[in-house]
C-alpha cells in the first residue's frame, strides 16, 4: 500500500502507479488537505475528511457545479477554480457566497448542513483539483 | 378509432353566443385556430399537436432557418414562443425578459424587463429556467422566478397587475408557465429541495385577486379535499389522508411542489397536475406514504375543490417528482371510447387513466430500464418495489447503485406531443440510471433541504447492453403502454416535443439539432445544428398564410447541470469510452430563437 498527499495526476496514477517515495518527493505533505492511499492497481480510499467533503459537496454543490465537480452550464469547474484561489479565498467566497462575471453563488455560513464542513469541502475540491481523486464516490481508508 | 379532443373544442367555441365572450371561450377560440400557437400545448388538452400541414413528410427535408433573434440570456430556455396573430411572444430564464415581435419585419413591439433580487438565483435549484408565459383578455401574464406574477398589456407591455406568489427568503421560487382558466390564472411554486409546501393557486385575471388555493399536503381544508367525495382510485380517500401520513409536523416542509405543466377539459371543467417530491430526498427520516406528494391530481377550475387524486409513488425514495405534463385525450381501449389522461411520470412508467373518474387503465414503463419497480398493481395503483433498488430499505448512509432511472427521471419536464393521426404518443425521454445514497439533514429556511447524495451515468452501465445513450425519442401507444419506436439520442432529449398534420414530428437535442423525423416510422427527415442546445419546445404557427416551426435554444437546466460536463469518469464497463464528450465539446451557452419555414415558391 502506497500513500500519497501529492500531486501526481490521475492518469499516470493508474497507467503506471507509483511509488510511495516519489510522490512524497514531489509534494510539500504538510500543505495538503487530503489523505489519499492507492494500492499498485490504481485503486485509492482517502480519509474521513475528504468523505465527508465529497458527500457534503454532493448534497449542496452539485446542483450548481455538477457532479465530481466539473463544472456546468450554471456555474464554473471547481477542479479548474480551485487552482486559482487560496485557502482563505475559498472559505470567504463559501461562507459569504461570491458574485462573479458567471453567476451568483449563495452564502453557506447559515447552513448548518455545510458550515461545519468547510474544511472537509477544501479537501475533498483540492483533491480533485489536483488531480489525485477521481471522479465518483470514493471509499474510506479503513 | 380516435377523436381529438380539439376538435370538441372548436364545437365548443363556435357554439358561444357574441358578447358572452369570456376568458375561458377566448383561449378555446384562439387555440381552435391553428395560425396561432396560444397556450403553452399547443391546447388546452397539452397534445402539442398543430392542424398545420404544409410543411409535410414530404417536403421537411427542405426546410430552411427564416430568421433568428437572440434573447440575449445565457441560461437555459425552456418553454416555447406563443403566437397570437401578427405577434409573437417569447420569454427568457433569470431575468425573465418579455419580448413582443411584430412578424411583419421581425421588430421588437415592446420588451419587459423586470427588476428582480439576485438573491433569487441560488434558490433555484436547478437552474433559472422559466417555461413560458399565457395569453388571454388583452395580457400576457409571466409567472417570475421571485414568484412574482404579472398581467402585461399585450399590445404595450405595460404592468397591469402583479402578485406574490410565495416567498424566495424560505425557497420558494417559480418556473413554470401559468394557464389561463375561464376567468382566472391558475400556477403552482417550485422549491422541492428547499422544504417548501407545495400548492396551486388561482387568480382572478381581472385584477389578480385569489380566487383559491389549494396545498398538496396538510388538513383536508387547506388541501380542498373533501373526504367523502374526492377519491383515490374510485374510493373516497377520507379524513385526514395527507396528516395521517406523516410523522408529526413534517407536512408542513413536505413538498408536493407544483412546478410542471397544467392542462384543462372544459367539458368536465377540471384542472390537471401533477405534484412533486416529498420534503428530504432521505426516506429514512419521514415514513409513511408522504401523502399528496408525487400525486396527479384533478382539481374543479372554479372551486379548486380535489375530483380525485392518484398518487403514483408513494413515500418517495428517489426523487420522482409527479409534475410531468398530463396530456387529454379520447382513444378507444378493449373497443370503448375513453376519456383519457395520459402521464409519463419521472419514476418510469406510462401511465393512463380515465380523466374524468381517476381510474387507472395502464401503467407500463417506458423506459425498458426502468428497474426501481417491477411492475404497478392496477388494484392498489402502488409500485412493486425491487427491495435491492430501495434506498429506504438499504438504509441512511448505504449507497444504493444502479437505480433506474435516475432521479431526473425517464423524462422531466419536456412535454411530449400526441398526433389524433396516429393515435401516437412521441416522447422526449432519458436513459440515466444513479446511485443514491441518503443521509440526515437538518431543515433551515430558504436552505437546500436535500439529504441525499447521488451520482449518474448512460443506463447501459446497468443494463450492461453495450450501449452508451443517455436519451431516447419514443413513439408510445398508451392505449396499450408499448413503445412502438424509439430513436437513440446521445445525451438526455430535454426538448418539448411537437405532432402536425403534416405526418412530422419534431424536437430538439441538447447538442442543438433541430429534427423532423416521420411520424409513423420515426425515420429522420431533417436535422439543423441552432446555436446552442435546445431544451425548449418546439411550436408552430403561421405568418401570412406561410407555416413556420419556431424554437429557443439555450443550453441548461438539470439537463445542463446533471449531465452537461460529460462522464469521463464514470465509463467502467461501458466499453465505449469517449463515448461520452463533455456536452461542451458541443455547445455552448446563449439563448437564441430560431425560425424555420419552407422556401419561397416550394
Ligand atoms: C446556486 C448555485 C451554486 C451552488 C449551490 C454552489 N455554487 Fe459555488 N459558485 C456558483 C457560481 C455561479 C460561481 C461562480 C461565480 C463567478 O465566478 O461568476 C461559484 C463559485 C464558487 C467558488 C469560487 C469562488 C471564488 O472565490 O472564485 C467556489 C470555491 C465555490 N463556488 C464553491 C462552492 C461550494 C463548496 C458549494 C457547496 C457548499 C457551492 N459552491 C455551491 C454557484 C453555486
Amino acid at each position: 500500500m502506497n500513500v500519497t498527499h501529492g500531486l501526481m495526476p490521475l492518469t499516470l496514477m493508474l497507467v503506471v502507479g507509483f511509488g510511495a517515495t516519489s510522490v512524497a518527493e514531489q509534494s510539500s505533505e504538510t500543505e495538503k488537505p487530503y489523505v489519499i492511499e492507492c494500492d499498485e492497481q490504481g485503486a485509492c480510499t482517502v480519509d474521513k475528511a475528504t468523505y465527508i467533503g465529497w458527500r457534503t459537496y454532493h448534497s449542496n454543490c452539485h446542483v450548481c457545479h455538477a457532479q465530481d465537480a466539473v463544472g456546468s452550464s450554471f456555474a464554473p469547474s471547481l477542479v479548474d477554480r480551485m487552482q486559482d484561489i487560496d485557502h482563505e479565498r475559498f472559505i470567504v467566497s463559501v461562507s459569504e457566497g461570491y458574485t462573479g462575471q458567471i453567476g451568483v453563488m449563495p452564502a453557506w455560513k447559515d447552513n448548518p448542513n455545510v458550515n461545519k464542513h468547510f474544511e472537509e469541502l477544501y479537501a475533498y475540491l483540492m483533491a480533485r483539483s489536483d488531480g489525485v481523486l477521481a471522479p465518483g464516490k470514493p471509499k474510506r481508508t479503513k | 378509432m380516435y377523436k381529438p379532443l380539439q376538435s370538441l373544442a372548436v364545437l365548443a367555441a363556435c357554439a358561444v353566443l357574441p358578447g358572452a365572450v369570456i376568458a375561458n371561450d377566448e383561449v378555446k377560440s384562439l387555440t381552435a385556430d391553428a395560425n396561432n400557437w396560444a397556450i403553452w400545448g399547443g391546447d388546452y388538452a397539452g397534445t402539442r399537436y398543430s392542424e398545420l400541414d404544409q410543411i409535410n413528410a414530404g417536403n421537411v427535408k427542405d426546410l430552411q432557418v427564416a430568421w433568428t433573434f437572440s434573447t440575449g440570456v445565457l441560461r437555459g430556455h425552456e418553454g416555447g414562443p406563443l403566437v397570437m396573430g401578427d405577434t409573437m411572444y417569447i420569454h427568457t430564464p433569470f431575468p425573465n425578459k418579455v419580448f413582443a415581435i411584430n412578424l411583419a419585419d421581425q421588430t421588437v413591439k415592446w420588451s419587459y424587463e423586470p427588476k428582480q433580487n439576485p438573491d433569487t438565483i441560488p434558490v433555484m435549484c436547478c437552474d433559472t429556467v422559466n417555461r413560458g408565459l399565457a395569453f388571454a383578455d388583452g395580457k400576457v401574464f409571466l409567472q417570475q422566478a421571485d414568484t412574482t406574477l404579472v398581467a402585461l398589456n399585450a399590445d404595450t407591455g405595460e404592468l397591469v397587475w402583479s402578485v406574490k406568489n410565495g416567498d424566495p427568503a424560505k425557497g420558494e421560487t417559480n418556473t413554470n408557465a401559468p394557464v389561463v382558466i375561464n376567468d382566472k390564472i391558475v400556477t403552482g411554486i417550485s422549491g422541492g429541495e428547499f422544504g417548501v409546501r407545495g400548492f396551486v393557486v388561482a387568480y382572478n385575471i381581472k385584477d389578480g385577486s385569489q380566487a383559491w388555493k389549494a396545498y398538496s399536503t396538510g388538513p383536508d381544508d387547506e388541501m380542498l379535499i373533501d373526504p367523502e367525495k374526492t377519491t383515490h382510485l374510485g374510493q373516497p380517500v377520507g379524513g385526514d389522508s395527507s396528516l395521517k401520513t406523516w410523522e408529526g409536523d413534517q407536512w408542513k416542509i413536505g413538498g408536493g411542489t407544483t412546478w410542471g405543466w397544467f392542462t384543462y377539459d372544459p367539458e368536465t371543467n377540471l384542472v390537471y397536475y401533477g405534484s412533486g417530491n416529498p420534503g428530504t430526498w432521505n426516506p429514512v427520516v419521514r415514513p409513511g406514504d408522504n401523502r399528496w406528494s408525487m400525486t396527479l391530481w384533478a382539481r374543479d377550475a372554479d372551486t379548486g375543490m380535489a375530483k380525485w387524486v392518484y398518487q403514483m409513488t408513494p413515500h418517495d425514495e428517489w426523487d420522482y417528482d409527479g409534475v410531468n405534463e398530463n396530456i387529454l385525450v379520447d382513444q378507444e381501449i378493449n373497443g370503448e371510447m375513453r376519456k383519457l389522461l395520459v402521464h409519463f411520470d419521472r419514476n418510469g412508467f406510462g401511465y393512463t387513466l380515465d380523466r374524468v373518474t381517476g381510474e387507472l387503465l395502464v401503467a407500463e414503463k417506458y423506459d425498458p430500464a426502468t428497474n426501481w419497480a417491477s411492475h404497478i398493481d392496477m388494484e392498489t395503483g402502488r409500485p412493486q418495489v425491487v427491495a435491492e433498488y430501495s434506498t429506504h430499505q438499504n438504509g441512511a448512509d448505504v449507497n444504493s447503485e444502479g437505480i433506474c432511472p435516475a432521479a431526473l427521471g425517464s423524462k422531466d419536464q419536456q412535454p411530449a406531443a400526441y398526433s389524433p393521426k396516429t393515435g401516437l404518443f412521441y416522447v422526449p425521454t432519458n436513459h440515466v440510471c444513479m446511485d443514491y445514497e441518503p443521509f440526515e439533514v437538518e431543515y433551515v429556511a430558504g436552505q437546500p433541504y436535500v439529504g441525499a447524495t447521488l451520482s449518474m451515468y448512460p443506463a447501459g452501465k446497468v443494463t450492461g447492453d453495450g450501449s452508451s445513450n443517455m436519451g431516447n425519442f419514443i413513439a408510445w401507444d398508451a392505449t396499450k403502454g408499448e413503445i412502438v419506436w424509439s430513436l437513440p439520442e446521445r445525451f438526455s432529449v430535454w426538448s418539448g416535443a411537437l405532432a402536425t398534420a403534416g405526418d412530422v414530428v419534431f424536437y430538439g437535442t441538447l447538442e442543438g439539432h433541430l429534427k423532423a423525423v416521420d411520424s409513423k416510422t420515426g425515420k429522420e427527415l431533417y436535422s439543423f445544428k441552432t446555436p446552442s442546445g435546445i431544451i425548449g419546445n418546439v411550436n408552430t404557427y403561421t405568418h401570412d398564410g406561410k407555416q413556420y416551426v419556431a424554437v429557443l435554444s439555450g443550453i441548461g437546466g438539470w439537463a445542463g447541470i446533471g449531465m452537461a460536463a460529460g462522464l469521463e469518469g464514470d465509463t467502467e464497463g461501458l466499453g465505449a469510452v469517449g463515448a461520452y464528450r463533455k456536452l461542451s465539446d458541443y455547445t455552448q451557452l446563449g439563448g437564441v430563437l430560431t425560425v424555420f419555414a419552407l422556401p419561397d415558391g416550394a
